[in-house]
């Protein structure tokens, strides 16, 4: 189990700036996921840490000691890549007793090691088979097994399981993670799966444009998401531009585009200054016909679309504007194409963020 | 024409495929697989007077057959040690080639395909000089003479240190190309998972990437050996003294001794044959990667060779680089600009007796009048090229096409790799014999006869290129969308199959030029009175007409860089 810090850490390809000085700190024993869309810098920022890559600039410690210039052999990693890298030309025991093999263990001990992880990812039976004879989930346990082997307190996991088919996706996700933590290992995780990354870590860090934006436990991120990117990517939310009217003891009120108000709790904007106001689509109220209230607004249901057990519900605003809404299948499906409705935000489930300085299209692109 | 009968209904388009594929079967087997192994029939029909020749000579007895032996071996032997010297530079300079990105790296590859393009006579020529003379390295070390003899034998291994030279010159390019382009199709992440996993960059090589190309590792070097086996036109020039199998089968000819150099030949395509095909099936099996025994696992060297294998990853990396860098400048580059250099040198007079006589204008435009040998022989060389390329690609084409599209003609592919490796003075011998006065008597040794020989080997090689380029793009998809579109077979032929593929057809089409162009050892034999400017440099040499050699390689040279200039610009397009 170690901990690992990146500081002030960049790498740049040509023109391309891939992390962009990044500090990070991964703590003892901890799954940790870096999350972000495709393209933010989560590969080469692992392949960083392993050692395959090196920065142009900035430090990476494991436990306090400066590994810049190790070469991958000697830090002592677990690399777990995206499409496995199984040697083919080698079985199953073959695959997973590489490591220790190559770091001139003795015999005996790399057989005692062999078996034991083997047993532990449920393979043993299968060591002699070579890995084109196994199906897609054990493969995954191939690698995991191949990278654990070799002794490495540090496993680094590459899009772990999205070679695999969704259903067998969420069963190995928990394997996944009982392994993990069975053998005691520190374990970043990259991804571009918002529920595998909150299901599986410990904590999480968003990553945009090759910088971090957030770290935090996942329920954190999830209730308190910190920009409008990071709340677009964790949450479905519906964002809505506006400007606020006037700020009392109990919060502001902000005037959308178009005239209708929005009551929020929120006091750290002032008067007369632009803002986005947020709302998850669970979070916003709907009530057939068009009803009288100060903060309700009036608008006509666009599309419905069947989730299983949701329902979403697209309302197009008097003011122009889309609102989402999901309801649970039960209550949604009173609802019909072309009903006339009034939306309601609750102050508390509203969070204000300050208008993007690169305008609010710019800062909802996650791909 | 085609349309009219296409719409007369299925009977005639049925019809018109069966005419397609069995005139390109009979054009293929008249022109390309009879020739090749003509020889091989007619060693059994003329078995009484090849056994008297050969094992019970009236007078000498079996003393042939005692040269035979004697000659295979030593033939042989070159082989072997030039592919095992092709391995040691061509493992570490394949391996660069496809793993590393650096300036250059087109220029790099264009040397490594040179000994490909390259005319063997003017290349053998060229290395001659550089060794033997003043006026290559042994000069350069200022040492007043050349660095080594002609005829220096290299100890232990005892082959003529040049013929090694120029074997292994002229054949590592395959094991480069084919290993490379093995590593190229490897994922890169098997060896990053290696390292990751505690591997050295060494200790990877071994274990993982090593043992995955090993496959190509073999075609390449199977290649390697038949080239070597075969290789005529280099040879000739520096052998000296010695004779391998190819140079016996020219001299036994021009002695009229058809039947030992016959039985020779005849050999030479069993070996070869018997070579191939095993590879061919071993490399073209579903599963590539070999196991083998670990050796030094049984040997319980595994850790100190781990060690050793970390020491050199970190401290001796650069060693791979150095080596092929100086084995590409000493055995390519230098020996192009000792010729370039030579030629200036010799131009008005020889340098060092400073008569005129010894100096290039005087040989050609003097009274040796080599000028105007040299014209005919351009002349010849570009018929020859020209004609042979536009039959082979006639030929080479429908081969192609008929090798898609129908299942049992694919073993085509495969036997269509033994003219490529039948040594090049066997194949001349057996084009006589078909041709000539001997068998058919339709075509006497002259220009026809050459261009008959370079068809042969000229097919094979449009084939292969036009089918890689047929199976990298998706032919088939596209066919499919055109025939749904309303398309007839012949408009598909027409509009979609010839288009995708013009670019391979091209290619094979510049490669079989240029391959014509330098070809020597079976030009030598068939081409009676009618020198090709390839064969001319064998010719000036034997004469030691040198100034006239000298010029005559660089033209060679500098047509072939030409050539292989164009050739890149199409492969990269």
């Amino acid at each position: 189990m170690i901990d690992i810090k990146l500081v002030n850490v960049t790498k740049r390809f040509g023109a391309i700036t891939a992390v962009d000085n990044m500090n990070l700190e991964i703590r003892r024993g901890e799954l940790f996921t870096i999350l972000g869309p495709t393209g933010a810098g989560k590969t080469t920022t692992l392949k960083l840490i392993a050692g395959l890559l090196n920065p142009d600039e900035g430090e990476i410690y494991f436990d306090g000691q400066l590994v810049n210039d190790l070469p991958p052999e000697e830090r002592d990693v677990g690399f777990v890549f995206q499409g496995y890298a199984l040697f083919p030309h080698m079985t199953v025991w073959e695959n997973v007793t590489y490591g220790p093999l190559v770091r001139g263990m003795d015999p005996e001990e790399v057989e005692r090691i062999g078996r034991e992880i083997l047993s532990k990812v449920h393979l043993l039976e299968r060591a002699d088979s070579y890995p084109y004879e196994l199906s897609g989930g054990m493969q995954q346990r191939v690698a995991l097994a191949r990278a654990l082997a070799s002794g490495s307190k540090l496993l680094l996991l590459d899009e772990p399981l999205s070679a695999l088919d969704a259903r067998l996706r969420e069963e190995l996700r928990f394997e996944l993670r009982n392994i993990v933590k069975e053998v005691g290992a520190t374990a970043i995780q990259v991804t571009h799966d918002k529920y595998e990354a909150l299901q599986l870590s410990d904590r999480i860090a968003i990553l945009r444009k090759g910088k971090v934006v957030q770290v935090d436990t996942p329920i954190n991120l999830f209730t308190k998401p910190n920009s409008i990117f990071v709340a677009n990517f964790i949450c479905d939310m519906n964002f809505l531009e506006g400007i606020v009217k006037k700020v009392d003891e109990d919060g502001a009120i902000v005037e959308l585009r178009g005239g209708p108000l929005v009551r929020t709790l929120d006091r750290t904007h002032r008067a007369g200054e632009r803002v986005v106001v947020a709302v998850r689509f669970e979070d916003v109220e709907i009530k057939p016909g068009e009803t009288k209230h100060v903060y309700g607004i009036h608008g006509k249901i666009e599309r419905i679309s069947f989730l299983g057990p949701f329902i979403r519900i697209e309302v197009i605003l008097e003011n122009g504007e889309d609102v989402s809404v999901k309801l649970p299948a039960t209550i949604g499906y009173k609802f019909e194409l072309g009903d006339r409705v009034t939306i309601y935000f609750e102050p508390a489930k509203i969070i204000v963020y300050s208008y993007p300085r690169e305008g609010l299209a710019e800062e909802l692109i996650v791909e | 024409m085609v349309i009219n009968l296409a719409e007369k209904g299925i009977d005639t388009r049925k019809l018109l495929s069966k005419l397609f594929l069995t005139a390109t079967l009979l054009s293929l087997i008249i022109f390309v697989f009879l020739p090749t192994f003509y020889l091989i029939s007619f060693t059994f029909i003329e078995w009484d007077e090849v056994y008297r020749e050969v094992f019970a000579n009236p007078i000498i007895g079996d003393e042939h057959w005692q040269q035979i032996k004697g000659i295979l071996t030593f033939s042989f032997r070159i082989a072997l040690v030039s592919v095992l010297i092709d391995m040691l530079i061509g493992i570490p300079l394949g391996y660069i080639l496809a793993r590393k990105q650096f300036r250059g790296k087109g220029l790099l590859e264009d040397l490594v395909t040179l000994p490909l393009v390259i005319p063997t006579s003017a290349f053998g020529f060229a290395t001659l000089i550089t060794w033997t003379t003043v006026a290559g390295i042994g000069g350069l070390l200022g040492l007043g003479r050349g660095l080594v003899e002609q005829n220096y034998v290299v100890p232990i291994i005892r082959i003529p240190f040049l013929i090694l030279i120029v074997h292994v010159t002229l054949t590592f390019p395959y094991v480069v190309r084919i290993f490379q382009s093995k590593l190229e199709e490897l994922n890169p992440e098997f060896e990053i998972a290696s390292r990751s996993l505690g591997a050295s960059v060494f200790t990877t090589f071994r274990a993982i990437v090593f043992p995955q190309a090993l496959p190509g590792l073999f075609s390449g070097g199977v290649l390697a050996f038949a080239r070597s086996l075969g290789e005529t036109g280099a040879t000739l020039v520096v052998a000296g003294v010695s004779t391998t199998a190819s140079i016996a089968i020219v001299r036994w000819e021009f002695e009229f001794k058809i039947a030992p150099a016959s039985f020779l030949g005849f050999l030479l395509i069993i070996i070869a044959t018997s070579l191939i095909l095993p590879v061919e099936y071993f490399v073209s099996r579903e599963r590539s990667g070999a196991t083998l025994p670990n050796i030094t696992e049984i040997l319980r060297l595994e850790k100190r060779l781990l060690k050793l294998e970390k020491i050199i990853s970190r401290k001796l990396h650069w060693v791979k680089e150095v080596a092929s860098f100086i084995f590409i400048s000493i055995c390519i580059i230098l020996p192009i600009f000792v010729v370039l250099n030579s030629v200036i040198l010799y131009w008005h007079v020889d340098p060092f007796t400073g008569r005129p006589e010894g100096g290039v204008m005087y040989q050609l435009f003097g009274p040796p009048n080599y000028f105007q040998a040299l014209m005919r022989a351009t002349l010849i060389s570009f018929t020859v090229a020209t004609i042979s390329t536009y039959i082979s690609v006639c030929i080479g084409v429908a081969t192609a096409i008929i090798i898609e599209k129908y299942r049992f003609c694919r073993i085509i592919r495969s036997l269509l790799k033994i003219p490529l490796v039948v040594p090049t003075s066997t194949l001349g011998l057996s084009m006589i014999l078909l041709w000539g006065s001997k068998g058919l008597g339709l075509v006497n040794p002259g220009i026809w006869l050459i261009i008959l020989t370079h068809i042969v080997f000229s097919v094979p090689v449009i084939v292969e290129s036009t089918l890689a380029s047929y199976e990298g793009s998706e032919v088939d998809v596209y066919e499919e969308a055109a025939r749904s579109l309303g398309a007839t077979p012949y408009d598909v032929a027409e509009t979609i199959i010839l288009p995708v593929i013009k670019r391979g057809i091209l290619t094979g089409a510049i490669l079989s030029f240029t391959h014509s162009l330098g070809e020597t050892g079976a030009t030598f034999i068939v081409m009676g009175r009618d020198a090709t400017v390839s064969t001319l440099v064998v010719s000036m040499v034997e004469a030691l007409a040198i100034p006239a050699a000298l010029f005559a390689s660089t033209y060679l040279l500098a047509l072939s860089l030409v050539l292989l200039f164009i050739f890149r610009k199409l492969s990269k397009g």
